[in-house]
């Protein structure tokens, strides 16, 4: 059986980052909300995630600067970003960040919930800011 | 231009009752060679490559333009060279040179060509020496005027024009913006909708009615997000990024997503090995739009035809479909942004379809049939060194 997994969801809009955590919920993992990077930051702070779902645009730091966070501090774990904005500059970037997926607003829920239901099955028992070297084995891929 | 500026510009240039007689005298005489002159102009104008490519020059409508230049010439000399109805025609010369982007240095070699026929003519045919000498003036003067005229009407056309292009993009920055920020809501709506659909599930419950409501609330959040993809590549008007693409290949992947009836036909003569220096997703998407729009205007039943051939240093793509056809008042609107004749169309889609074509250098028409819609699509092989565009590519 798939143990329960932590994911951190980090969106402004907070109906929208509510949901994503129902449907994780719904798949037995376990999810928390941050309105921002700064926030985000704090969880990851005290707590330890297995993924990080990320929305673009944000208050303050995007999540593509979130992300560049999490690499200078070596919290290294599979990341999706969300955006209503993708454009190519934004998708190289998180690329580059190691963003596993991007991914458009509005979802394709069942393609989301196919790559979340990966996540759990990928990600390794011991989250990113407990282990020495943790990554998810799924393969950047395209936006497609 | 103003009437009382073109008044202004008749004294200037001493083109007076005395000078229209002279004309009309030498209109008399030289008339039955306009036919002759004109097609000496015609294939002046036709050496220049540039010339042709802009003014999609092909027999037809060399014909037609032909008509045109000698009702233009016999105008000229007959006259009157003031009124409403001469302002007006002139105007819309001025027009047609501006949709073909004709330079404007090719109006002072073409208004020469003409000029040199027709003074030949009055020096071979005019033995009065005063009446030749009025001839000759009266010829360089209303030839003048022409060129004036034309030239200002061009300048008062191109900057609509632009300023029509720069109120698009501003509408375009700003539709983007809302439409940008429309995704963040819609994506909640989405969410929303799918987990209302789970608990339902969960809880057992049942009902026809909520099912209905739930899948066309989700429809509905789909079609906004494809009005916001359109207005987003709209407005964006990214450039192509180009490269050799099999027109076949294009057509049967749009094909294969299009989902025809059984009940329609689909022809596709495509010339084996076709392709475009283009970018492959702005072709595939002007492919889909007319297809789609062929689909939709064929209803249930008909005939969805794609050809696919060389033409004219390029590469045609001609979708023609068996519906009703566009009304003869909508034709000129239907590459407009926000025009639609459909109940369910948001307009979008043929004015991408155009910006997409004129980016790659190319042309969009809505041909004249007897039945039904035909759209030809025309992609230069090599693009012209024009602002706004690329520079001129090779496939190296």
């Amino acid at each position: 059986m798939v143990e329960s997994r932590r994911f951190l969801v980090v969106d402004d809009n907070r109906e929208f980052a509510e949901d994503l955590c129902e449907l994780l919920a719904l798949q037995g993992n376990h999810a928390t909300v941050a309105v921002d990077a700064e926030e985000a930051l704090q969880h990851l702070e005290h707590e330890s995630f297995h993924g990080l779902f990320t929305d673009l645009r944000l208050p303050g730091q995007s999540g593509v600067e979130l992300m560049e966070e999490l690499n200078r501090r070596g919290l290294d774990m599979p990341t999706v970003l969300i955006t209503a904005y993708a454009d190519e500059n934004v998708v190289q970037r998180a690329q580059s960040a190691g963003a596993i997926e991007i991914l458009s607003k509005p979802l394709d829920i069942e393609r989301w919930l196919d790559l979340a239901r990966r996540l759990t099955i990928s990600a390794q028992s011991t989250p990113a800011n407990d282990a020495e070297s943790p990554s998810a084995d799924s393969e950047p891929r395209d936006q497609s | 231009m103003e009437p009382q500026r073109l008044d202004e510009l008749l004294a200037c240039l001493e083109l007076d009752s005395n000078a229209a007689g002279t004309l009309a005298g030498f209109f008399g005489l030289v008339k039955s060679e306009i036919p002759a002159i004109i097609d000496e102009f015609c294939q002046f104008i036709t050496r220049d490559p540039l010339i042709v490519r802009r003014a999609n020059v092909s027999e037809i409508n060399l014909h037609c333009l032909k008509n045109s230049l000698v009702l233009w010439l016999e105008s000229t000399l007959s006259g009157p060279h003031s009124g409403a109805a001469f302002l007006e025609s002139r105007r819309r010369i001025g027009k047609a040179h501006v949709q073909i982007d004709l330079p404007q240095e090719v109006m002072f070699t073409a208004m020469n060509c003409i000029r040199s026929h027709l003074l030949t003519f009055a020096l071979r045919h005019i033995s009065d020496l005063k009446q030749c000498e009025a001839t000759l003036l009266s010829v360089n003067r209303i030839l003048d005027l022409e060129l004036a005229l034309m030239i200002e009407s061009y300048r008062v056309q191109q900057q609509d024009q632009i300023k029509n292009h720069e109120r698009l993009a501003t509408i375009g920055q700003f539709a983007a913006s809302i439409g940008h920020e429309l995704r963040n809501p819609l994506g909640t709506i989405e969410t929303s909708v799918y987990l209302m659909a789970q608990r339902l599930d969960r809880l057992g419950v049942i009902d026809e009615g909520m099912q209905r409501y739930l899948v066309k609330a989700r429809k509905q959040v789909q079609l906004c997000s494809k009005i916001i993809t359109d207005m987003l590549e709209l407005a964006r008007s990214r450039a192509p990024q180009r490269q050799l693409v099999s027109i076949e290949r294009v057509v049967d992947d749009v094909l294969d997503g299009l989902m025809l009836p059984a009940s329609v036909i689909q022809r596709k003569i495509i010339t084996p090995n076709l392709s475009a220096f283009a970018d492959p997703g702005q072709l595939r998407s002007v492919i889909a739009n007319l297809l789609e729009n062929g689909r939709d205007a064929i209803g249930g039943a008909g005939t969805l035809e794609i050809e696919g051939f060389p033409a004219k240093d390029g590469v045609a793509i001609r979708i023609r479909d068996t519906g009703p056809g566009i009304a003869k008042a909508d034709q000129p609107r239907v590459f407009e942004a926000s025009f639609t004749t459909k109940s369910h169309g948001n307009g979008l889609g043929l004015a991408l379809c155009q910006r997409i074509v004129s980016a790659h250098g190319g042309t969009i028409e809505l041909e004249q049939v007897a039945s039904g819609a035909s759209f030809l699509v025309w992609l230069p092989n090599v693009v012209a060194d024009r602002a706004g565009f690329d520079k001129a590519e090779s496939t190296d």
